[in-house]
């Protein structure tokens, strides 16, 4: 009784890559709007990386959730990298200024930057964590809507991207 | 009446500083094709619902997904169809009936479908980002990352690990 138009959903599916006008990496160099939005985003990808790491040394029974996060990012980072070349040369580590805000290596209860995993701490990190996420979801989003077509697609995935991860923080976070 | 869902899109003069809708083929035909799996994605999300229905309360969690599935992608359907027409496209109907790449038969099948969906929803969002611009971009860039969303909420109500459950770029084949 489901044997009528086998149009079906993979047809649908394919036909929605008619509109896909993505620019390949080998393209000139993108215009400037672009690569403000791309260099923005890396920043963005380098500095959630660095809360990553901090998280991670600093509450090491989250490695696992955490460590495939991260992964994530470091994902982004190359993606980006790979459409915008531009992106590998002059990036100085000065964004690691912009990157420290990020909450990682700012724990609230200024203790020793050892271990902690207690669960008062690990809820803590992962509450930082997702709020990053969600505000840098919220840069990709913003990031998408002032690129021009080439960057949009993979800006409107990271914006998903970080969505998920920080609903996926918040989860665990209330799952102790 | 003006404050039903459906209508307050019309009042056009909030979000666009352009007033009249000018054509724009490229826009019509990327929103088109999300819109097309759209249509789908109500059938799939329908059917998940009709199948989970009978099943008492180990099926509640997924008949609640399956209902805010519907919903969402029944709003889309309309925003993009508007969309459509202010582009001066015209909007594909949906067909009678679609082939399902899962048969919802229980709680897990209904929940793999209805990610499944989401992950073509999701595609084809991605695929259409690039070609629009102003409101129309806003409405697929937060598809995106809703169907993303609710792509996980599903896989995690299934029982899927939280660690391995996420695709690093979603709506990226």
């Amino acid at each position: 009784m489901l044997a009528m138009p086998a149009a079906g959903l993979a047809a649908a599916g394919l036909a929605g890559a008619a509109g896909c006008t993505q620019s390949l990496p080998d393209d000139p160099a993108p215009p400037p709007a672009d690569l403000a939005a791309a260099e923005a985003a890396a920043r963005t990808e380098r500095g959630l990386l660095a809360g990553y790491d901090a998280a991670i040394a600093r509450h090491p029974g989250l490695a696992g959730l955490l460590g495939a996060l991260r992964a994530h990012h470091a994902q982004h980072l190359a993606a980006l990298t790979t459409q915008v070349p531009a992106l590998a040369g002059p990036s100085p580590s000065a964004s690691a200024t912009a990157t420290g805000s990020v909450g990682a290596a700012t724990p609230t209860n200024a203790a020793s930057p050892g271990v902690d995993d207690s669960p008062a701490a690990r809820a803590s990190a992962l509450a930082r964590l997702a709020e990053a996420e969600r505000t840098a979801a919220g840069a990709h989003r913003s990031g998408c809507l002032s690129t021009t077509t080439g960057l949009a697609p993979l800006l409107a995935s990271l914006h998903a991207a970080e969505s998920c991860h920080a609903d996926l923080l918040s989860l665990a976070g209330s799952a102790g | 009446m003006a404050t039903t869902g459906t209508t307050a899109a019309a009042s056009q003069p909030a979000g666009t500083p352009q007033g009249t809708p000018s054509p724009d083929p490229k826009a019509a035909a990327a929103l088109s094709a999300l819109l097309a799996v759209e249509h789908a994605a109500m059938y799939g999300a329908s059917s998940a619902g009709g199948a989970l229905a009978p099943l008492g309360a180990p099926a509640r969690d997924a008949r609640g997904l399956a209902l805010a599935a519907y919903a969402a992608h029944r709003e889309l359907r309309d925003r993009l169809t508007e969309l459509i027409l202010d582009a001066g496209g015209e909007p594909p109907a949906a067909l009678p009936a679609y082939t399902l790449p899962v048969r919802p038969v229980d709680v897990q099948s209904a929940l793999t479908l209805l990610a499944e969906l989401d992950d073509r929803t999701a595609a084809a969002a991605y695929d259409a980002v690039g070609a629009v611009t102003g409101p129309a971009r806003e409405l697929v860039v937060d598809a995106l990352g809703q169907a993303a969303l609710r792509a996980l909420r599903a896989r995690l109500t299934a029982g899927a690990n939280p660690v391995t459950v996420l695709p690093a770029l979603p709506g990226r084949p």
